[in-house]
């Protein structure tokens, strides 16, 4: 089982019945098509697949004479593995899989599967089954086949997407605040299968003293495990700095403070002395493309979900000591989130751009540029991700489209969260 | 100023008031000159010389006013064992500062220097025909000596003339320059007092024959005008560094060749 | 330090014997093949699986039943002081090993030969009993991916102070530095997987505590059990409709298929939900 790594085997068998989490699939019954000239009939078995989720489980009832077995199907997508369920052994499954490769193989694969891809089989190969094997098939997602790579690419210049999306639609955003008890504020932004929460903590500390009259901000990400296993370990480090750094950028401004979503001036409680230090905390719960953007946007409803104590400064004491602080428990300021800018990330497909990827567009992409933007339509920050070039004036081109955007995505983002605050407020 | 005067002052003593953090007027005002005299509009002088170290397989100096900066190549070389196979080039980034490189001995933190490695290798990546060396690993060692402002743009571009040293194939190579806005004006290649106090800078790193644009960061709040203006500059910047290193390659290929 | 109420209130407002509100959602990440949320009271966790799949270090594969591997992280936000922790701390370690075991115990893993399974816990909020509450969420988060197990585990605290044994410790009460028992239990089988404790008890006393540790499980396994049922039931419903409305759309974005269809089947799904 260990040799069907990068492979998709779809298989479709002649009088084959497809059970699919112990329910019959219905439209697939009967019926013998030679693979090369019904070709319709391999991209629907792909498509059948395709709709799976992972955890799903087909049960194939294989019939007694591999002849039949009409089409499987190789590509770089999915990888495989069997395991039999109680009654059978590993080895006939893994043989029973092994002949459908084989007949594949001598039936042309060239019609059918992408062309790069190259076959190493190293199976226990049984000729003639019979009865019935039922079997677990694991499969995952490993990369996209040159069917799909053309999909998505052709559906991006036909302004239409995978999900039914135009180039310049979002996912549907959900936000929830104050999902994080013990933090000044929170929230959890969803945007299609993309998850983040976004807390924010304010401590007392003492402002540097490059800047005596002003508080600090520091972000800080995290990718969690859960949502892809190889963050794992150290494994998410490399992308939560990645994120973090872009975050740090498009949010707190420049070195003189303008621009920046965050007022640290009003941080400050006693100058040189003491101010907040506020601890924005990102974590990725599940991920699915365009996480910059979704943590932009968790971010933004946390800050105006923040609550900072009232404080009272005792007596104004000698410059030199630390004047005392009374932090009050019941009364709280809000955080003024105006002036927080939102991210827009366009990615760039073929000769088109579009925002809010999901993972499979993004692994398209030839580069991507995050701007964000604030109310005012001024640019507060920019990167550019991927490794390809281009040209300025398609630069100039993206950031008049972002802002065109950005406006839109203010408004969506605004009524969300004050609904999701509407919310809090009732329960 | 007494001091000075007087004749040699017998012992030392720091004065406490030199150190003045607030931001000086001048950088608000219409007319200002820039503290080393340059026209807003005028890059420091390079000087540029590529083979600074002989073990590596190529490397190059830059001299930036008081922006120093060493890169050398080491590569193609196999990749690790670990790695998964790769039919494309690796790259490997790291810049580091010496514990002298700025002001305050050992400022610069580690995490900057991460930070400023992961932005050298997103600039360099769209250059390097990385399909050229599968299964190889390039790595790319940068040391800033002295950090003297605009620190990022002077690696960048000091590290592509160090890969064009050490053969690596590439399409073009790489300028860097950065701006920064200061109340209504933009300053081209900003020393490090005037980044301190920037409103917002921007920097663009681009291919100056096939005009593409590799990488490109802003900070601070621009409207997009001033954007539109401060690309231009910088484009035009960059294709004129670009002659400069262009040029750097040829005379070091011709004393070779001698 | 009074823990108990001369009224019998501990000082969140429970009787020494009651549970904090319990909250599940099954299916929190979806790109997972199994996840969960758990919630006890202000203690929040997520848990998701990946697998079975592919062993990845070749040297873990067994040839005779699947690999079970568990890491726990705790965020940044989830404890009241903001600590930036390092990845795998020894703490963060011992109860990965502890949910890990606790799992393999009910896991049948002989079904699964030479595959792994991955199971990632994140604390959301922290708030006592975090090891329960992984437990919970994972047992959920695996019977959401489909694994096949035993019986499902359940975990449940319980502590000893001023002379009261009490259900489901917070915080306060955890770091009090009274005993504490976290006990895992299958509760079909009525067996044991899971038995911890700090500090020392007498053993009459101990009994008790453990008693009541059991009953807890107990009662978080109706609730789980509960929960799995609805969401059972509702998948029932729309999975199988869901899946060939999908896969018409795909096809006529190819061509293959009549508007007529998918009017067809929206209308089925739209009924059902």
């Amino acid at each position: 089982m260990e040799t069907f790594t990068r492979f998709l085997l779809l298989i479709c068998f002649c009088r084959h019945t497809i059970y699919i989490n112990g329910i019959r699939f219905p439209s697939f019954e009967g019926g013998t098509y030679p693979p090369t000239d019904r070709p319709h009939l391999l991209l629907s078995v792909c498509l059948i697949l395709n709709t799976l989720r992972r955890t799903d489980y087909l049960r194939l009832r294989f019939s007694p004479h591999i002849v039949d077995i009409v089409c499987a199907l190789a590509s770089g997508r999915w990888s495989l593995s069997v395991s039999p369920l109680s009654s059978h052994s590993q080895s006939s499954v893994v043989g029973c899989v092994g002949s459908v490769l084989l007949v594949v193989l001598e039936k042309g694969i060239d019609h059918i599967a992408n062309p790069n891809s190259s076959f190493r089989l190293g199976v226990r190969f049984c000729p003639f089954l019979t009865g019935d094997i039922s079997g677990y098939i694991h499969y995952r997602m490993v990369g996209l086949s040159v069917g799909e790579k053309h999909f998505i690419q052709g559906g991006i210049a036909q302004d239409l997407r995978t999900d039914g999306r135009k180039r310049l639609t979002y996912r549907p955003i959900f936000v929830e605040t104050g999902v994080i008890a013990q933090a000044n504020g929170s929230a959890r932004v969803k945007m299609g299968r993309t998850e983040v929460i976004a807390s924010v903590k304010a401590e007392l500390g003492r402002p540097s003293s490059s800047a005596p009259d002003k508080g600090k901000v520091s972000i800080y990400i995290d990718c969690s495990p859960t949502a892809a296993p190889q963050f794992e370990g150290r494994g998410g480090e490399e992308l939560s700095m990645e994120l973090s750094a872009a975050l740090r950028q498009c949010l707190l401004g420049g070195k003189s403070g303008a621009g920046a979503g965050i007022n640290l001036s009003s941080l400050s409680i006693v100058d040189g002395k003491v101010c907040w230090d506020l601890y924005i905390d990102g974590l990725v719960i599940s991920m699915d493309g365009n996480v910059l953007d979704a943590l932009g946007a968790a971010i933004k409803a946390a800050l105006s979900n923040t609550g900072i104590p009232k404080v009272n400064v005792a007596s104004a004491a000698s410059s030199d000591e630390q004047p005392e602080v009374d932090v009050s428990d019941e009364e709280f300021l809000q955080f003024d989130t105006t002036a927080v800018p939102v991210i827009i990330t366009l990615t760039k497909i073929g000769r088109h751009y579009i925002v809010d990827a999901t993972s499979e567009e993004e692994s398209q992409m030839s580069s991507a540029v995050s701007v964000s933007i604030n109310r005012q339509g001024l640019i507060c920050g920019l990167t550019k991700r991927g490794g390809a070039g281009l040209d300025p004036s398609v630069i100039l081109d993206m950031i008049s489209v972002a802002k065109h955007v950005s406006e839109q995505l203010m408004d969506k983002l605004d009524s969300e969260i004050a609904a999701a605050e509407a919310m809090e407020e009732e329960s | 100023m007494a001091a000075k005067a007087g004749a040699s002052p017998a012992t030392y003593s720091p004065s406490p008031a030199t150190y003045k953090k607030n931001r000086p007027p001048i950088f608000t005002d219409v007319d200002w000159v820039r503290p080393d005299g340059r026209d807003f509009h005028q890059c420091r002088p390079a000087f540029l010389r590529t083979g600074a170290v002989n073990a590596a397989s190529g490397s190059a100096y830059a001299e930036f006013g008081n922006t120093k900066v060493m890169v050398s190549i080491f590569g193609p070389r196999e990749s690790k064992k670990a790695m998964v196979y790769s039919d494309i080039g690796r790259l490997n980034c790291n810049v580091s500062y010496t514990t002298f490189a700025t002001p305050v001995r050992g400022q610069a933190s580690d995490n900057k220097d991460k930070d400023i490695s992961s932005q050298l290798h997103k600039s360099l990546e769209g250059a390097i025909m990385l399909d050229t060396f599968p299964k190889t690993t390039v790595d790319v060692f940068a040391l800033v000596l002295e950090s003297g402002g605009c620190d990022l743009p002077v690696v960048i571009s000091c590290a592509s003339l160090a890969l064009a040293d050490a053969g690596i194939m590439m399409y073009d190579l790489v300028a860097a320059v950065s701006v920064s806005c200061l109340g209504k004006n933009l300053v081209i290649d900003p020393i490090s007092e005037e980044e301190n106090y920037q409103d917002g800078g921007l920097m663009i790193t681009c291919l100056p024959s096939r005009n593409e644009v590799t990488q490109l960061t802003i900070t601070g709040e621009w409207s997009t005008p001033k954007v539109h203006e401060a690309m231009e500059l910088c484009l035009d910047a960059c294709s004129k560094l670009g002659k400069i290193m262009r040029s750097c390659l040829k005379e070091s290929a011709s004393t070779s060749q001698e | 330090m009074e823990y108990v109420s001369p009224e019998g209130l501990r000082l969140d407002g429970r009787r020494p014997m009651e549970m904090r509100q319990l909250r599940a959602e099954i299916g929190a990440v979806s790109g997972a093949d199994g996840s969960a949320i758990f919630e006890m009271g202000n203690t929040k966790v997520i848990a998701a699986v990946y697998g079975p799949r592919e062993v990845q270090h070749r040297s873990q594969l067994n040839n005779d039943k699947a690999l079970i591997r568990c890491e726990y992280t705790m965020a940044n936000f989830s404890t009241g002081d903001r600590t930036r922790k390092p990845k795998g701390d020894r703490r963060s370690t011992e109860i990965s090993l502890v949910i890990r075991q606790t799992m393999e115990a009910c896991i049948l893993t002989h079904l699964m030969p030479r595959s792994q399974i991955d199971i990632f816990v994140q604390v959301l909020q922290a708030d006592g009993g975090t090891r329960s509450a992984c437990i919970n969420a994972a047992t959920l988060a695996l019977a959401d991916a489909g694994i096949p197990m035993r019986d499902l585990v359940t975990s449940c605290s319980s502590g000893y102070l001023n002379s009261t044994p009490l259900l489901d410790l917070n915080y306060v009460e955890d770091s009090a530095g009274g005993p504490d028992v976290t006990v895992g239990i299958l509760p079909k089988l009525d067996k044991v997987t899971l038995l911890q404790m700090d500090a020392k008890l007498p053993m009459d006393i101990f009994e008790n505590v453990m008693q009541l540790a059991t009953e807890g499980c107990k009662a978080v396994a109706n609730y789980i059990r509960e929960v799995l049922i609805q969401n059972t039931k509702q998948l029932e419903n729309r999975h199988a409709d869901q899946l060939s409305l999908s896969l018409f759309r795909k096809l006529l974005l190819y061509g293959f298929c009549s508007w007529r269809i998918i009017k067809f089947l929206e209308k089925d799904v739209e009924e059902e939900t």
